[in-house]
């Protein structure tokens, strides 16, 4: 067909991951730069909640340490991480569903796998950069607390109860070098990004935003659950990978590759089920 | 041979104790305009949304340019553009980037400069140059069935889908949409829905008319409109009774209607067949006192051709 703007190329064949391209390009543009510099924002803030109290006024008889800081945020901002990624994710798909747009779309020349796919790539990136960023920001910060305060053998002041300290007490890490610390940030996205492809799965196949949202708060529960009661039975999860990180800030020594991976693998397969049901789907 | 636009046969959709269609079959010509007409839940928008790969037929067969929209839905959607019933776009989207990101979706697009002529071209085809920045979610319903129109001709469709396209649209915007429909015809195959007989008499080549779920009838407008080769529509002038009593009497007439405005009078004669036309005609030329306006093969407003063989029922 020719018009006087050009010509559509006669296509016999159109490949497996048509259209991928032009949906990223969409998709990006919720993540770029709205949410992104939000959830930076976001993680900022968290730490400078953690950081200023520390910071301030340390109890006098009792030094609360580097280790406070860092597990205290590590804690903290990956379950906030995960909440928004339930958060930011329940919409994704069943929202497009209900609003008419994911029929729009799946009416074009494209695979329904594209659909999934690029909402999956985009917030991967999205989550990659808010927490490469985000992490890359307060590294120099708790490299300045670590020489400020110091590591080692530290207390960290809960409640006094008759002038003495009750606590946590232990000895907490020492700031990991940078290659090290980009390895737990590796698994807080790793965990965050399952939580994404699980709530895309749910959106495929439930009717309900609500579902969806209370089921992936669920999910979040589970992990962060995990994460802290489930011990190292859990290091091949979702909950393992944020486990490992806790580990490491705790001061023990334990592996992040396997948690990474088996994590991600999870969500690959999380996300062919969602692909798988999408492409069943009816849509309006 | 030509390849019809779409061909469907025995195609059949169930939604639970629902039968949404019973064994379609029609053919659509390709480079044609076709009105697919049938009261609310006949199985239009079902109809459609199996070509366009929306949701899965129970059964049956449907192609798009002899390709199969089940086997080879990808390759079928290429060559289709669709404008749905209540069109919706991202809200936070503009005009001018959702017909972009439209036409980047289709395979062998066109791009940079050229794609961006293409969007400015049919932005203005459609009449939406002072909206081209807005955002989809600020648009009236009129201009979201516009922004769909362009949207489904990025691709430089071969067959254009159309639900209910002037649906929602005031008198102008009416107007405006079948002008275009108008206009695309020489470049593409046309197939849209409608409830509005007068737009599908003014602009289709040719009518599919669904009700429950099966075609009643298809075929070109006016063979849809032509009653039958027994009925003629006569209309005279002047003294007619005379020629009204002696035709009556006649063995090969079975009845004529008449209705009268000012000095002319229209009848419609039926005969008891078709060949009995070779005696209308010399009676009514033979005749004396009145002189013959229009002679032809009687049809009927695709209303009535609509109610005659669709009925009264709104198949819900």
């Amino acid at each position: 067909m020719t018009t006087d703007a050009g010509t559509i190329t006669s296509v016999e064949k159109v490949g497996p991951m048509q259209g991928l391209g032009g949906l990223i390009g969409v998709d990006l543009r919720v993540w770029f730069p709205l949410r992104t510099v939000l959830m930076v924002v976001v993680g900022l803030i968290i730490f400078g909640f953690m950081y200023l109290p520390w910071s301030a006024a340390p109890h006098p008889s009792v030094d609360p340490g580097f280790g406070f800081l860092f597990l205290g945020f590590l804690s903290v901002w990956s379950a906030v991480m995960l909440i928004s990624a339930a958060s930011f994710s329940e919409g994704a798909v069943l929202g497009e569903i209900n609003r008419g747009t994911a029929g729009w779309l799946a009416a074009m020349p494209i695979r329904r796998a594209s659909v999934i796919v690029a909402k999956f790539a985009t917030a991967a990136v999205g989550y990659a950069v808010i927490i490469a960023v985000t992490g890359t920001l307060v590294y120099p910060i708790l490299a300045g607390a670590v020489d400020r305060g110091g590591t080692g053998f530290r207390a960290t002041v809960v409640v006094e109860v008759t002038q003495s300290p009750i606590g946590m007490w232990g000895r907490f890490a020492d700031l990991p070098e940078f290659g090290n610390y980009l390895g737990m940030l590796a698994a807080i996205w790793a965990a965050v990004v399952f939580v994404v492809a699980a709530m895309m799965l749910l959106g495929t196949f439930l009717r309900s935003r609500t579902a969806v949202f209370g089921l992936g708060m669920m999910l979040v529960g589970l992990i962060v659950g995990g994460a802290i009661f489930g011990g190292s039975s859990v290091s091949a999860t979702p909950a393992g990978a944020v486990w490992s990180v806790l580990q490491i800030a705790w001061g023990n020594d334990v592996a992040l590759l396997t948690p990474i991976m088996s994590t991600l693998l999870l969500s690959i397969i999380v996300l062919g089920a969602a692909v798988w049901s999408f492409d069943r789907r009816e849509l309006a | 041979m030509t390849v019809p636009a779409i061909e469907i046969r025995q195609l059949k959709k169930r939604y639970r104790k629902v039968e949404a269609l019973r064994g379609l079959d029609l053919t659509v010509e390709a480079g044609s305009v076709c009105g697919f007409l049938g009261p609310n839940g006949a199985g239009k928008t079902t109809t459609m949304k199996i070509l366009i790969g929306l949701i899965s037929p129970t059964s049956g067969w449907a192609a798009v340019h002899g390709i199969d929209v089940r086997g080879s839905g990808l390759l079928a959607r290429s060559r289709i553009g669709y404008l749905p019933q209540d069109p919706v776009f991202p809200p936070y989207q503009t005009v001018r980037s959702v017909i972009a990101t439209v036409g980047r979706l289709y395979p062998g697009h066109p791009r940079g400069s050229t794609l961006r002529r293409r969007v400015d071209e049919l932005i203005d085809r459609v009449g939406m140059t002072d909206k081209a920045r807005r955002r989809t979610a600020g648009l009236s319903g009129g201009e979201r069935q516009r922004l769909g129109v362009a949207q489904a001709l990025i691709g430089e469709p071969d067959l254009l889908i159309l639900d209910e396209p002037s649906a929602g649209l005031d008198p102008t915007g009416r107007r405006d949409m079948l002008n275009l429909i108008d206009e695309i015809r020489a470049e593409t195959t046309v197939f849209y829905s409608t409830h509005i007989l007068d737009d599908v008499e003014r602009v289709s080549d040719t009518v599919v008319m669904i009700s429950r779920g099966a075609v009643v009838a298809q075929g070109d407008i006016d063979e849809i409109l032509t009653v039958s080769d027994t009925d003629y529509a006569v209309r005279l002038r002047g003294d007619t009774e005379a020629l009204h009593g002696r035709l009556l009497d006649e063995p090969w007439v079975e009845r004529i209607e008449t209705r009268r405005h000012g000095d002319i009078e229209d009848w419609v004669v039926r005969l008891s067949d078709g060949s009995a036309v070779e005696r209308l005609a010399p009676a009514l030329v033979e005749s004396e006192g009145h002189d013959i306006v229009e002679f032809h093969l009687s049809d009927r407003g695709l209303e009535e051709a609509y109610l005659a063989l669709v009925g009264a029922d709104d198949g819900d």
